[in-house]
């Protein structure tokens, strides 16, 4: 078999890889919340203590994972309880915002879906051991024909987009409060989730509510709701007493490192006290990929009353951005990365000998020519030795030590050690004093290319390059203060002559057409070249084999 | 990596479809005809020029590391190289990705071994790793540009802000310029200053122009009955999202 086919197959069992990697529906395994966890709650059902967390294996894909405590410890489930699906549009991704009761039926669990092109939506779930869900489809409210802004949606007659929601199931009935977009907290109640019925009015207006809270939970005293969130850092709990609603809050717990913060996320009353429940966020170290090192869920345990917080008790903890294995081929889609790296590490190796190669030959030949009489010299320029040697080799000299002194000074001053020393001082002296204003400088000087690109383009030659022009100047004035001068000028009525309202239907309409076009185009192509290089067809790419 | 959802899949088959078949046809003998592109027809008068006046050819791959954009910016540098090859004429190559820099390499030889001139040029004078860095690399290539007095100057591939500084040293140096890319907010740039440009999914197709190889025929038409579908589909899809935009279940699918 000659080289050219063993590549060709080569190329193609890769390609089939990586194919069946991006088709096959992924099942996501033991390290579904290695992104980031949070939004937990808690269950006590037979005596068993039980919680429930999202948790994320790639940014924005919250699945749902679950905790059982057993002789005073919370020991996580290795699989998530329950995943997003792949097909069917409305958790297609990711789940969020948990709520979890007990019910007749065993485990009800509520959640948000998230939709790519609709809002929110709210779904429950149901289980007997709380491993095993069912979907049961979406939680449906009516109201008394008050709202009809989203009565096509799933959720039935909401008032507003819901932003997170609470629910509690006690004599048979269904209390779930919804926290809405608009900072309202909404009451709705029935006795099924399919038939809930909204109050007329909201059980918290915006005045009480003035921003998003982090978390939220409602729990009763007696009949009368109270609300938990987080604001600014402490967990609030806001009542209902004699007409008005009054907060109280305390700190939340913070753990060993300095910047952490807790963020509770619901609250539970068991046997051992009340539970709240909460994330950690720990900030000593910013990966690239996160904003956190790690997350913890957090349980903060506060004696039942009002006594302090005990402790935070630290159920889970991850670090954030470990390559999730959604899929069985998942390993070495990691192992063919690493793979890259390496192949790429030789590849600035090799690059970097290119460089050397080609200044440290430009050096030695005018280092031969150095003494050579002027006019006989050998290479372009001539006269004296020095100038000479510098017109020829000046620039080659001055890449090939700076280049050593960037290696040495990076190498030596990136250790956590090398704080202080002359290695990371002259490194950071390079690199922000030299390096980053010396690029900034290239970048401006595209103003004045552009300039002289404009002189010429503008020049009108023919019909095509008249429009062209006509639509220049539109946008450009249009987007000027000038523009919005002269479109005061103009009644409102003759919107086609108000420029900046022209600059922007040719961008958002004419120019976004085309550029669609372009972009199928583009990509169909890239597909189809893909494709051929897939299937050992295109004999191009191959050329310089045998 | 994330998963392609049932409509990717599906259209990724039909496409897929197309092109294989139309491949297939095409190698049985069925005759295609291929839009001529200016921009790729004149790539010979460009070498004939930079010959006539004794100048180099300069070849730019753009930005792009290990993918499918290099290799369609490779398969015309090929050409490229054993046309100057022929002319024994050099063709200087910069570069911005250690990876591309072995892949061109080979190439380079390859076509300079075609018409048997290997050695006639030092791969480290004509092929020059230049930098990962955009402000480098344009400030690079365009003294390289200057200081060789370029001839023909090719930009294939995909570029960044650093088209401009690439095209306009090329207009100064009044090199017979080609860009061919495929990032479209460049395009403009290249428009102004360059002779010919190219772009879209006619990058895609240069490699066919040059060889009437059945296989890229075949897949060009491939791509253009997926076009065709996408055409009808988004004409079908606006109106009748349009005449019946209050029915629901149309309203999804349609969405879907």
């Amino acid at each position: 078999m000659s080289k050219r086919n063993v590549l060709k197959i080569i190329a193609f069992l890769v390609g089939l890889y990586f194919f069946l990697e991006y088709i096959l529906p992924e099942k996501v395994g033991g390290e579904f919340d290695s992104y980031e966890v949070g939004s937990p709650v808690c269950v006590e059902k037979d005596g068993k203590k039980l919680q429930f967390y999202v948790g994320n294996y790639y940014k924005g894909r919250g699945i749902i994972g679950r905790m059982v405590k057993s002789a005073g410890k919370w020991k996580k489930d290795q699989k998530p309880c329950l995943q997003r699906s792949l097909f069917l549009k409305f958790d297609q991704y990711g789940l969020i915002e948990p709520d979890v009761a007990v019910t007749p039926e065993g485990l009800t669990l509520l959640y948000l879906g998230q939709n790519e092109k609709e809002p929110v939506l709210c779904y429950a779930v149901s289980s007997d051991d709380g491993q095993n869900f069912r979907k049961k489809g979406p939680v449906v409210i009516s109201t008394n024909d008050v709202f009809k802004t989203f009565e096509n949606a799933p959720n039935g007659q909401i008032p507003d987009r819901i932003k997170s929601f609470a629910a509690d199931y006690k004599g048979s009935s269904w209390d779930v409060y919804l926290f809405t977009m608009t900072y309202r907290v909404w009451h709705a109640a029935g006795p099924d989730l399919k038939h809930l019925t909204l109050d007329a009015q909201p059980l918290v207006s915006t005045a009480l509510l003035e921003k998003s809270p982090n978390a939220f939970d409602v729990y009763k005293e007696g009949d009368a709701p109270v609300l938990v969130y987080v604001m600014d850092r402490e967990i609030v709990e806001f009542r209902q007493g004699g007409g008005n609603w009054t907060p109280k809050s305390w700190k939340a717990p913070a753990g060993n490192g300095t910047n952490d913060t807790v963020y509770a996320g619901g609250r539970m009353d068991t046997s051992d006290g009340t539970l709240y429940l909460g994330t950690k966020k720990m900030q000593k170290a910013r990966p690239i990929d996160s904003p956190y090192e790690t997350t913890l869920c957090a349980v903060s345990l506060r004696d039942k009353g009002d006594g302090e917080p005990l402790a935070p008790e630290m159920t889970v903890y991850k670090k954030v951005g470990a390559s999730p294995r959604p899929t069985y081929l998942s390993y070495g889609t990691e192992w063919a990365g690493k793979f890259l790296t390496v192949v790429g590490s030789f590849a600035i190796f090799i690059a970097m000998i290119n460089l050397m190669l080609f200044h440290g030959k430009k050096i030695y030949q005018s280092a031969l020519n150095y003494n050579a009489p002027v006019g006989e010299e050998k290479l372009p320029g001539g006269g004296a030795p020095f100038r000479n040697f510098l017109k020829n080799a000046g620039y080659s000299a001055v890449f090939l030590i700076f280049l050593a002194v960037m290696i040495v000074c990076a190498l030596k001053g990136q250790t956590d050690e090398a704080k202080g020393t002359i290695w990371k001082t002259s490194f950071d002296f390079l690199f922000n004093a030299i390096q980053a204003p010396m690029g900034s400088a290239v970048f401006s000087m595209i103003t004045f290319y552009m300039i002289s690109a404009a002189y010429r383009s503008f020049k009108v030659r023919s019909l095509e390059a008249g429009f062209l022009m006509a639509a220049a100047i539109v946008c450009m004035v249009g987007q000027m203060p000038i523009g919005e001068l002269l479109a005061s000028l103009v009644p409102e009525s003759w919107k086609l002559l108000q420029l900046p309202w022209l600059s922007s239907k040719l961008l958002s309409v004419l120019n976004a057409a085309a550029y669609r076009a372009v972009l199928i185009g583009t990509l169909i192509g890239s597909v189809a070249i893909s494709l051929r290089i897939w299937l050992g067809l295109d004999n191009s790419v191959y050329s310089s084999v045998d | 990596m994330d998963h392609a959802t049932l409509p990717i899949i599906i259209f990724i088959l039909l496409f897929s479809g197309f092109i294989i078949t139309m491949i297939m046809l095409t190698k049985r003998g069925k005759e295609v005809f291929l839009r001529p592109i200016n921009g790729l027809k004149v790539i010979d008068d460009a070498i004939g020029r930079a010959a006539e006046e004794d100048r180099p050819i300069m070849f730019n791959l753009g930005f792009d590391d290990l993918s499918v954009n290099l290799f369609c910016s490779l398969a015309v540098m090929g050409y490229v190289v054993r046309k100057a090859a022929k002319l024994s004429m050099p063709v200087y190559v910069p570069l911005a990705q250690p990876l591309a820099y072995a892949m061109a390499e080979e190439f380079w030889k390859d076509g300079y071994a075609a018409m048997g001139k290997e050695g006639m040029f030092a791969v480290e004078d004509c092929l020059r790793y230049m930098s990962s860095n955009q402000s480098a690399l344009g400030a690079g290539i365009a003294g390289w540009i200057k200081r060789e007095h370029v001839g023909a100057n090719f930009m294939f591939g995909t570029y960044g802000f650093e088209s401009m500084m690439l095209a306009e040293a090329g207009q100064q140096a009044g090199a017979f310029q080609i860009a061919c890319t495929p990032s479209f907010y460049q395009v403009p740039f290249f428009m102004v200053s360059c002779d010919y440009t190219v772009f879209g999914e006619e990058f895609y197709a240069a490699g066919a122009y040059f060889n009437r190889d059945p296989v890229l025929t075949g897949s060009l038409v491939g791509q253009d009955y997926s076009k065709l579908v996408l055409l009808i589909l988004i004409v079908l899809g606006s109106l009748l999202l349009t005449i019946f935009q209050k029915t629901d279940y149309l309203r999804l699918l349609l969405q879907w």
